[in-house]
């Protein structure tokens, strides 16, 4: 299938007081239309600067040095305001992981869906206003020719996260970024924004990307997943695969770190040790200090993301030695049965 | 035999809204509403409900870090409720307490070394200097700090070392019961899974019993012995972790478990949404609080409170069709058990 959005090579640092910070240093990957990847890893990681990048909302000291995003034959990083003016909440649009906070407060909630139609779908206000009480009926919301004179602060989280999806989607974007668009909700209100989404997704076609560090999320969401660290994409593969056959140490490590409904364990593995710091990045591989598997090269070489089966893509210099049938492989199955 | 803990009976906890001129308390907001429960010496309670049912606010009436309005609470035996502050301090050593943010929970201008060391001193255990200062290094230890780590300010650790401060204030009496209101919500899965298996090295170390507080039902599982689940202000179902998981009876707990994506793509398990969203806990439903939301729910849930009672296997319910022979959903259990593991 054809690619919608393909990021290549992507680098957003921040040049601050105290030294430079790679928040997103080197990060591939592509997005395909009606299909949802999902970007997983730690705070601090450079998932929301990189969707932040996509949709150049990066402020200074950030700067995007390197790389390049390309949407529909268009180089979004070459593009001046005005034109990612017109892209940004038509073409591609986004939710915020705050519902509390992305909503105006002294603003009405249909004066807010309305302002993104008739900026960008030249319509006048009529029209809008019943496009916007369309949209919140999309999305579920109860009495919504009400709900759109309401302020924000009247609704509850759930019902503001789905008026920010009702706003996000109301020009019918091909792309939908949603960062962490559940975390600060409960979990019985996660699932219906959860379910909202999907059903969004396969009516309109629209390409999702999924920010997010729920492991659970991810699986029950994406088809295709990345997983980043301190700014680098470490694994790159399709939903299953990536869960049957995480090949990195720090997927792997991931995994196995979430307690599960579906299985008992004992003791939880962990990663030991904490992100690295930003500012002083390791000269090797940036994971290999909290790496049980990191020998002489890793402190000295940075390793590269290469394909070691067809569609998994990995980042560790030691990666062949975990595919199929090494003993360390082994040893993770028995240690899970 | 374990011995007895910890007693709850019928806690309640009513916060007035005042309106008006006057300021004439109006209404109340029943933040918990008649809960009880017991916990054993080494044993882990854990308490789940979504935001604003009333956890952390059971884990603080306990403490007495904000008063209950009426009921019970039994520490060794000994009612609490009815100590004055003196007495109330020194059983506060031990029951301990630890924070969900770690960032906001210690005093950003005391030292490692002063935080953990707080109590010691004003509880008069150890003379100041160096005797608390050896003492605070074996807790910062078995924490898994490092002595160098004592004369730094919380500033210059990461969330999950933070956490770890927090665990050794909390451990620096040698208490026997300790609240964690969220101890690892804030925190990164990877960091999480380290501080709970400090926490529960500890607790077979230490034989400590905890109140678990989560929203996070996969980590409450892995931590707990016994589950209460809360909704509004009350238990609705509490009974023995596996019970619970295995044998779920309140439609509550079934859809809250049913919600939980699982983290592998292979298991697609068919959730039961409940539509809606927690009532105000001013204006609580009438007769059964989740009749609002309840797939199930008949006449007699909108009209009659049901009784939170043992259904067998110290398996406590508060729904009419809790015995299991009239469970109107028992068909859809049968369902679910064919759901590929």
């Amino acid at each position: 299938m054809s690619k919608l959005l393909s990021v290549e090579n992507l680098k957003t640092h921040f040049f601050t007081d105290k030294g430079v910070v790679k928040a997103v240093d080197g990060v591939s990957f592509s997005v395909e239309p009606g299909k949802t990847l999902g970007i997983v890893g730690e705070s601090g990681c450079g998932k929301s600067i990189t969707s932040m990048s996509i949709m150049r909302l990066i402020d200074k000291p950030g700067r995007i040095v390197e790389g390049d995003i390309f949407f529909e034959n268009k180089n979004l990083v070459n593009l001046n305001q005005k034109e990612m003016r017109k892209i940004r909440g038509n073409d591609i649009s986004m939710i915020f992981q705050e519902p509390m906070t992305s909503l105006n407060p002294v603003f009405k909630i249909g004066k807010q869906i309305t302002e993104v139609l008739m900026l960008h779908q030249r319509i006048d206000k009529n029209e809008a206003n019943k496009k916007a009480i369309e949209m919140l009926e999309l999305v579920g919301i109860p009495r919504a020719d009400q709900v759109v004179l309401d302020y924000p602060h009247q609704l509850s989280g759930g019902m503001r996260q789905r008026v920010m999806i009702a706003m996000a989607l109301a020009c019918q974007p091909k792309i939908l970024i949603a960062d962490e668009p559940t975390t600060a909700l409960d979990v019985t209100i996660q699932a219906q924004i959860l379910e909202l989404m999907n059903d969004l997704k396969k009516k309109m076609n629209t390409a999702v990307i999924l920010i997010t560090h729920d492991l659970g999320v991810i699986a029950n969401m994406a088809d295709d997943v990345i997983v980043m660290y301190s700014g680098q994409v470490v694994e790159d593969a399709p939903v299953k695969e990536l869960y049957a056959n995480p090949i990195h140490p720090y997927t792997r490590g991931l995994l196995n770190s979430v307690p599960n409904l579906a299985e008992d364990k004992k003791r939880l593995d962990s990663v030991e040790g904490s992100v690295p710091n930003p500012l002083y990045l390791p000269e090797g591989c940036n994971f290999y200090p909290r790496c049980k598997y990191a020998c002489e090269k890793c402190k000295t070489m940075k390793p590269q993301l290469i394909e070691v089966k067809k569609g998994h893509k990995v980042s560790c210099l030691m990666a062949d030695s975990f595919v199929q049938d090494s003993p360390l492989r082994q040893e993770r199955m028995s240690d899970n049965a | 035999m374990p011995k007895q803990l910890l007693e709850v009976r019928n806690l309640k906890k009513y916060f007035p809204v005042k309106s008006g001129f006057l300021k004439k308390t109006t209404s109340f907001v029943k933040a918990v509403d008649n809960i009880s429960f017991k916990i054993d010496k080494g044993e882990t309670l854990g308490l789940v409900g979504e935001s604003g049912c009333g956890k952390t606010t059971v884990g603080r009436s306990i403490l007495r870090l904000i008063e209950p309005t009426s009921g019970e609470v039994f520490f060794n035996d000994e009612s609490i409720l009815i100590k004055n502050k003196q007495a109330m301090r020194s059983l506060r050593r031990d029951m301990q307490i630890i924070f969900q943010d770690p960032y906001s929970s210690l005093n950003p201008r005391m030292t490692v070394s002063e935080i953990v060391g707080e109590a010691l001193v004003a509880h008069k255990l150890y003379k100041k200097g160096k005797e608390v200062k050896d003492k605070v290094a074996e807790i910062v230890e078995i924490c898994g700090l490092a002595r160098y780590h004592m004369n730094r300010y919380p500033h210059q650790f990461s969330g999950g070392q933070r956490q770890r401060i927090g665990i050794a204030r909390a451990l620096a009496l040698n208490p026997t019961f300790i609240v964690a209101d969220e101890p690892v919500s804030a925190l990164d899965v990877s960091i999480q899974s380290q501080i709970l298996n400090l926490m529960m090295d500890l607790q077979e170390s230490m034989g400590l019993g905890y109140l678990f507080i989560s929203h996070d039902l996969s980590v409450v599982k892995h931590i707990s012995h016994k589950i209460g689940v809360m909704y509004l202000g009350s238990l609705v179902e509490l009974a023995d972790k596996n019970e619970l998981y295995n044998n779920p009876i309140h439609p509550y707990t079934r859809a809250l478990l049913s919600v939980i994506p699982i983290p592998d793509p292979t298991i697609k398990k068919k959730s039961i949404q409940i539509s809606g969203e927690i009532p105000s806990n001013v204006n609580v439903p009438k007769g059964c609080k989740f009749h609002t939301r309840c797939p199930m729910a008949k006449e007699i849930c909108r009209t009659k409170t049901p009784e939170f009672k043992d259904i067998g296997n110290n398996h406590f319910v508060a729904c009419h069709f809790a015995s299991q022979n009239q469970c109107p959903w028992q068909q859809m259990n049968d369902e679910e058990n064919n759901k590929p593991v």
